[in-house]
């Protein structure tokens, strides 16, 4: 199963975009990104476990959630 | 010396907080202390999500459009001070209303942009937003008004407030301080961009937190600094809430915050309003029998109020007063409650009034014992 991590920088937004993922059935769950972001520094993620990145991706924003970069693990 | 006083003084601070809030409080010192949205380890990822929650019934309660609008801030004030000083340029033109606190009137004079005051009729809400109409100009940036005057309790018409500058293009701040909790709010209804709440008042939070919320973005902000994103940027974040919640946030307030609005829903804004007024009206309709009484609003009965009212005993300074009532165990406040201009339309700038205010926790009893006081006074 694939594995994304969507960086969002601040948790708000974060947890705002998991739960518009979670209300469509996407299994996913907020972490502090792992590794600094180049020319930026701290922030959170959403972490996806499987399902369709590029759906996800639209309905997030959709919602208004700022995408700082998507990587797949 | 009292120890058990009878508070009426609602209006500074409500005085009683339901056990809820005082449980939510306990408990997030005990199992949420941990800084949200800094680090990323469970107890701190725990706290902000319960963060968040505060933030999505807050939006809810507010009819705000989402919940990261809503930023938790120090104070009422601080939440005047980022509207104002965050969106008001130089040129800018700003209409507030005759019965500001100087929370408002103090950033306003600070900015140093022209201001125009709308005259609120205490009878006619029609003529109170022509006089608001009239005061518009087309540099006027933002009209920002209470929702209630803190010494008469008058309401003013938000909804037809915000209808009036949606259609002239203009920003819309309410100062909520008197009314968050006590009448119900919609934001989106009632097309209010800036909502700036004092949860330690009508939603029987803790003291030391303050609410905005904004549904349009505030450029500047006052104060700048860590928000646990984007740390090598020197530049402040320009998404909210996080932009205008630098430093570490009040999350024992901000849980009693949410604890507060669960309380204020399970009860019913109007229905807390309805018991709150029948009180004010109960001491009004008594008050205006008394010779030596003055009071200075028109009927409760038959005008919109929050659940405040002033008064004097004949001429006697007003702060005297509240001492003496103070003396018999009656918490009431008592001098310009911080809001010149009311007591200017009012005529009691040098006397000040005696404020009463009540809250969920008050009853009729306590009302019949300030009667009786009020009685041997007057």
């Amino acid at each position: 199963m694939k594995r994304y991590v969507i960086t969002t920088g601040t948790v708000t937004q974060a947890i705002k975009g998991r739960d518009v993922l979670r209300k469509k059935g996407f299994k996913v769950s907020v972490s502090k990104s792992s590794e600094v972001i180049p020319n930026s520094g701290c922030g959170y993620s959403i972490v996806l476990e499987g399902g369709n990145i590029t759906e996800a991706e639209k309905l997030l924003r959709r919602a208004g959630i700022r995408i700082q970069s998507i990587t797949e693990k | 010396m009292v120890i058990f006083m009878i508070y009426f003084d609602n209006a500074a601070t409500t005085g009683m907080k339901p056990p809820e809030v005082i449980r939510a409080v306990n408990d997030a010192l005990r199992f949420y202390s941990a800084n949200p949205g800094r680090s990323g380890h469970s107890s701190s990822v725990k706290a902000a999500e319960a963060v968040y929650k505060v933030r999505e019934k807050a939006a809810e309660f507010f009819g705000a459009s989402g919940a990261e609008k809503v930023c938790f801030t120090q104070n009422c004030t601080h939440s005047i001070n980022c509207v104002l000083k965050g969106v008001l340029r130089r040129g800018d033109h700003v209409v507030v209303s005759s019965l500001e606190h100087n929370a408002v009137m103090r950033p306003l004079k600070k900015t140093g942009v022209n201001y125009d005051i709308a005259e609120v009729s205490f009878y006619d809400d029609e003529m109170t937003l022509k006089e608001f109409e009239r005061k518009i100009k087309p540099n006027t940036k933002i009209v920002l008004c209470t929702g209630a005057s803190n010494v008469l309790g008058k309401t003013l018409p938000i909804k037809e407030i915000g209808a009036l500058c949606r259609r002239k293009g203009v920003l819309f701040g309410v100062d909520a301080a008197q009314t968050a909790g006590v009448v119900p709010i919609n934001m989106q209804e009632m097309n209010i961009d800036y909502l700036c709440i004092a949860p330690h008042k009508g939603l029987y939070a803790p003291m030391g937190i303050g609410m905005l919320i904004a549904e349009k973005d505030i450029e500047n902000t006052i104060i700048e600094g860590g928000t646990g994103t984007n740390s090598i940027e020197l530049r402040q974040p320009d998404t909210l809430p996080e932009k205008l919640e630098s430093g570490t946030i009040n999350l024992p307030a901000v849980l009693g915050t949410g604890a507060g609005i669960d309380y204020v829903n399970q009860m019913g804004v109007e229905r807390i309003h309805k018991k709150e007024l029948n009180l004010i009206k109960a001491l009004y309709r008594e008050l205006e029998k008394m010779s030596g009484i003055v009071l200075y609003t028109p009927d409760p009965e038959k005008f919109g109020y929050a659940p405040v009212l002033s008064f004097n005993f004949a001429d006697m300074p007003s702060t005297e007063a509240a001492q003496k009532l103070s003396d018999a165990g009656i918490a009431v406040r008592g001098g310009l409650h911080c809001a010149p201009s009311a007591h200017g339309m009012i005529g009691t700038l040098s006397q000040g009034t005696v404020r009463v205010s009540v809250g969920v926790f008050n009853n009729l009893a306590e009302i019949n014992r300030l009667l009786n006081f009020c009685r041997k006074i007057s």
